[in-house]
């Protein structure tokens, strides 16, 4: 770069035009290379948002900037930013931060995303600025890159290469003009010295530019702006209302006299309304605090409880455990009471009904013991 | 403007190349703008029930509120594609205990791609199983099904089933299970 003091190297003349496009192209040029090296040096990820499940808050089409964040800084509430097991990355609000993932959603989707990330860092959204990406996305085509090429050739030109403006044709400003036809009367006669001079100064111009493009092509292929999805989803269902049975019990207990007085029958109703048949019942008889049970086969609905002294059963089983019946009735008259249980498929018991005196044993003076339905 | 200045700002121009090399792949997206575009104006929605339907949630009409173990019924149900593009879906299943009862913990729950079998309460779902819960296991993670057309639908079978290792205490609890059908575009 030379300084304007050199007099090969004169103050050019620019229209407004001109000055415009310097201008811009800095400005644009400076941002550009701003965010190129926030992103060297910060990781900052500038991200276009290419759908819309994060809306409203960040449309389609949103630019936005992320910064890595570790998981475990990751809180529920920010947005971040991951790349899935299929390589795409995508953003959403974070739900819960797991031991498994985090847990994503979409603010536009009904449901969170349905698999925790597993992932070892994020990019926690900072920023995002609506309509942003549609722009970028746009100067993506080949024609930007064509133009902004174009757009650079012509400002490095017009910086470094262009002639004095007395050789400059597209200098239409006569006022300026006419200053410099004097001024260049002045060099004329070294004319064959400024050409050698300006040779190496096209060098070093030359050199500065590609000295430039050197810095600037790497930071181009270091940095991409990438594309995020919000993913839309939606979710619908079907359910329905499974309600176990309460196994219905059987009713109508009742105590009727047996053939003698050693003997009562107990019966009962089949439970009504089953849902599936009944398997078999379960009988439970208690005679002061001893209790025996036994099971009977679907179809019966009596019992025999009796004293005789060879009847076993039930009855006898509690005699026996009660130490006989001698022992049994030592206090007075004892009751009997009696359950009955439905037993279902997959052992399903009904509640039971019992009548917890149904039937009492008895010693009356000169009668032998024996046993009647109270 | 000085010529140094001039030079400085054309130098600093060349940062533009920077910035279009970065947006530069954002590129393959335009590629594929036009879907994506579609993707960010479309809805996207599952419908299901019966038959196809639109409607969002479904009550699978399962017979008898009185399930005991060894009990096994099953229900067709329709999941139709009710947005204006294809989309991938997953199948995902959960139960709610009413009260403080177990009857969803104990349930089996299959999804298959087939017809139903028999009638209750030993109908069953033939086919290739897509999601199964076993007794007193939860659900598995959603499983995923192909893509379906915008308006296609898809025909599952479900089958409930209470084994007879049920437990007596779960006697008139209930449960409510839901199969979630989830929808995902632009992944």
């Amino acid at each position: 770069m030379r300084n304007d003091h050199q007099p090969s190297n004169p103050i050019p003349k620019t229209n407004h035009w001109q000055r415009w496009a310097l201008n811009i192209g800095a400005t644009l040029g400076s941002l550009c290379l701003i965010l190129a090296v926030l992103t060297l040096v910060f990781g900052l990820k500038p991200l276009v948002f290419a759908s819309g499940s994060m809306g409203p808050s960040i449309p389609t089409g949103s630019l936005g900037f992320a910064v890595p964040t570790p998981v475990a800084e990751v809180v529920p509430g920010q947005v971040v930013s991951v790349v899935n097991t299929d390589g795409i990355r995508l953003t959403h609000r974070v739900v819960e931060n797991l031991p498994e993932g985090l847990v994503l959603k979409g603010d536009a989707n009904s449901v969170a995303d349905l698999q925790p990330y597993q992932v070892s860092s994020a990019d926690r959204l900072i920023v995002s600025v609506p309509f942003l990406g549609y722009v970028l996305t746009w100067f993506s085509q080949p024609w930007a890159f064509f133009v902004g090429g174009l757009l650079c050739a012509y400002l490095l030109y017009l910086a470094f290469f262009r002639r004095e403006p007395r050789r400059d044709s597209n200098d239409n400003s006569p006022g300026s003009s006419a200053a410099l036809h004097s001024e260049s009367s002045v060099t004329i006669g070294a004319d064959a010295k400024v050409h050698t001079t300006s040779r190496k100064l096209s060098l070093l111009k030359i050199g500065t530019i590609l000295t430039a493009l050197a810095v600037v092509l790497p930071l181009a292929a270091a940095n991409s702006v990438e594309r995020t999805l919000a993913v839309w989803s939606s979710s619908s269902s079907a359910g329905t209302l499974i309600q176990a049975a309460t196994m219905p019990a059987p009713t109508n207990l009742y105590c009727g006299a047996g053939t003698n007085k050693q003997e009562v029958i107990v019966r009962w109703s089949e439970p009504k309304n089953v849902p599936v048949a009944v398997e078999e019942y379960k009988i439970i008889v208690t005679a002061k605090d001893e209790t025996a049970s036994i099971k009977v086969p679907a179809g019966s609905t009596s019992y025999t409880l009796s004293i005789a002294n060879d009847a076993g059963g039930l009855l006898g089983t509690v005699v026996g455990l009660l130490g006989g019946l001698l022992q049994l009735l030592l206090g007075g008259a004892v009751n009997v009471s009696f359950s009955v249980v439905a037993i279902y498929p997959g052992d399903w018991e009904s509640a039971s009904v019992s009548n917890i005196s149904i039937a009492k044993i008895s010693k009356p003076l000169l009668t032998p013991t024996q046993i009647s339905c109270n | 403007m000085s010529r140094q200045g001039m030079q400085v700002k054309a130098l600093l121009s060349m940062g533009i190349l920077v910035g279009i090399g970065a947006v530069s792949t954002l590129a393959a997206w335009t590629g594929t703008a036009t879907a994506t575009s579609t993707v960010s104006a479309a809805t996207v929605a599952l419908g299901v029930g019966k038959t196809a339907t639109d409607s969002p949630t479904y009550t699978v009409p399962l017979s008898g509120s009185a399930w005991y173990p060894g009990m096994s019924q099953s229900a067709v149900v329709v999941v139709k594609n009710s947005s204006s593009i294809a989309v991938t879906y997953t199948i995902s299943g959960s139960t709610t205990e009413t009260g403080g009862g177990k009857l969803g913990n104990a349930l089996n729950v299959v999804v298959t791609d087939g017809a139903i079998a028999g009638s209750a309460p030993n109908a069953i779902c033939e086919g290739t199983p897509l999601l199964s819960k076993g007794a007193t296991q939860p659900f598995p993670t959603a499983q995923p099904r192909p893509s379906l057309a915008p308006g296609a639908s898809e025909t599952l079978c479900v089958q409930y089933s209470l084994p007879t290792s049920a437990a007596n205490t779960l006697q008139g609890n209930s449960t409510t299970v839901k199969l979630t059908f989830t929808a995902s575009v632009g992944s």
